[in-house]
């Protein structure tokens, strides 16, 4: 038997910020402003506020029992048919967002970077990378993490930074040339990609360390509030570089490290933020499996989960290769369909069990430590 | 063809070469996990090889979501 293994609740926090930036920070803002417009930025703000309800949630199933996740608590409420209707649906939407996110890397490079190269090779690559990661363990995941965070982040920023001589303020005006709709549109398809996603997060929580758990609250809310924050200002600052064509170009940040060019010294660091958006997606891939494999071992009860690693990483793979035909097919899943099917399968379950448990929590507690 | 089939040889082959020895130590349950994990792996290669249009997850999911998530942006884009 494995020795269970434990993360801090700070590394956690980094873990989290990795999968919530993942590669949302390059991703959104294109699709956002083209159904948003200039009102993007309160699109964000809504789905921010709808993710700070989810992150309560979470946090308060994990106050009321640490080592429990959604399917223990749910086995323990719902009863194990109920649970196993539930968890199948989870798991699909895991295999169906794991393969989202290496399709989209997939395409950036055969769009930007590599056009003549194969998209498969991407796939079978970066998936084989997560799976090693996934099988060195949480405590690997969460050390590494810290580094290619931060150099996701440093860069996507020094870009908005020197990109800065491009922007026209005037860009922004009219906030809201076609009323309050399209931000609301806006804010249904981040519902999914990123916020809804959240939900998925809390499988990771009982791998926090026993400690004094009053700074986890603080570091995942702050964190959420600064992954809006960061978002915004991506989104306010590809408004204000490319205006009106903010909706058409794809991987806005990308684009906008193109325009760099600093007395003919400082140019073509494009390439620095295509390795910020492979690292997010790498991050993000490689916790999505990780919370696949758990989920798994869970419904399934088995000792070592470990085993199923290489098998659900195939699965994947195949997923990517067979799934989509065209681009447009990839987004209209991502942006329409897939805030719905989050919704329902992982959404409900939470605010459903976070109710009842609001109502029975001590009986749930008293359960456990029997 | 042969690229499709000749690249998933090269990853069933490190796959199993990885596993098969770990699976003799596992029990039975273990084992038979492993084995319902190979039906979809096995089905999705034969779309993947042989370009079937058969249903994959994507699918069932647009079954099931796909005119509700559409009604619920028409109604989003055209009610306020």
């Amino acid at each position: 038997m494995q020795k269970k293994e434990t993360i801090s609740s700070g590394q956690m926090a980094v873990l989290f910020f990795s999968f919530m930036l993942g590669s949302s920070i390059v991703n959104i803002p294109q699709p956002l402003v083209q159904a948003a417009h200039n009102g993007a930025w309160l699109s964000i703000l809504i789905a921010n506020g709808f993710g700070m309800l989810l992150l309560a949630c979470i946090l308060y199933l994990y106050r009321k029992n640490p080592n429990l996740t959604l399917i223990d608590y749910s086995r323990r409420i719902l009863g194990k048919w109920i649970t196993l209707c539930i968890s199948i649906p989870i798991v699909l939407l895991l295999f169906l967002i794991l393969s989202y996110i290496i399709i989209d890397i997939g395409g950036f490079f055969t769009t930007t970077m590599m056009r003549e190269t194969p998209s498969y090779v991407f796939y079978a690559l970066i998936l084989l990378v997560a799976a090693l990661t996934v099988q060195a363990g949480i405590e690997v995941m969460a050390r590494m993490f810290v580094l290619l965070l931060c150099y996701s982040i440093c860069f996507s920023i020094a870009v908005l930074l020197l990109v800065s001589s491009h922007y026209q303020v005037e860009n922004l005006l009219p906030i809201f040339p076609e009323g309050l709709k399209p931000a609301i549109h806006g804010a249904y398809m981040t519902l999914g990609f990123p916020y809804g996603e959240l939900v998925l997060f809390s499988f990771l929580l009982p791998f926090i360390r026993n400690e004094k758990n009053s700074s986890l609250q603080k570091y995942m809310f702050s964190i959420l509030l600064i992954h809006g924050l960061l978002l915004i200002i991506s989104i306010l600052c590809t408004i204000m570089v490319l205006g009106s064509l903010a909706g058409t170009f794809k991987f806005s940040l990308f684009q906008l490290a193109r325009l760099i060019n600093i007395r003919e010294i400082l140019t073509r660091v494009e390439s620095f933020i295509g390795i910020a958006l492979v690292v997010g997606s790498y991050m993000k891939a490689t916790i999505m499996l990780f919370i696949l494999k758990e989920v798994l071992s869970r419904v399934l009860h088995l000792k070592d989960e470990r085993i199923l690693i290489f098998p659900v990483t195939l699965i994947s793979l195949l997923l990517t290769l067979t799934m989509f035909h065209t681009e447009i097919e990839f987004m209209e899943a991502v942006f329409v369909v897939e805030p719905l099917a989050l919704a329902i399968v992982g959404v409900l379950p939470l605010l459903f069990i976070t109710i009842v448990t609001f109502f029975r929590g001590k009986k749930i507690e008293t359960n456990n430590s029997t | 063809m042969f690229e499709k089939i000749l690249f998933l040889i090269i990853v069933y082959l490190s796959i199993l070469f990885y596993d098969v020895p770990k699976l003799k130590q596992k029990n039975r349950r273990e084992r038979i996990s492993y084995g319902m994990l190979m039906l979809p792996i096995i089905y999705l290669s034969l779309v993947y090889v042989m370009d079937l249009s058969w249903p994959t997850l994507d699918e069932l999911v647009h079954f099931f979501f796909s005119k509700p998530a559409q009604q619920i942006v028409t109604a989003i884009k055209s009610t306020m």
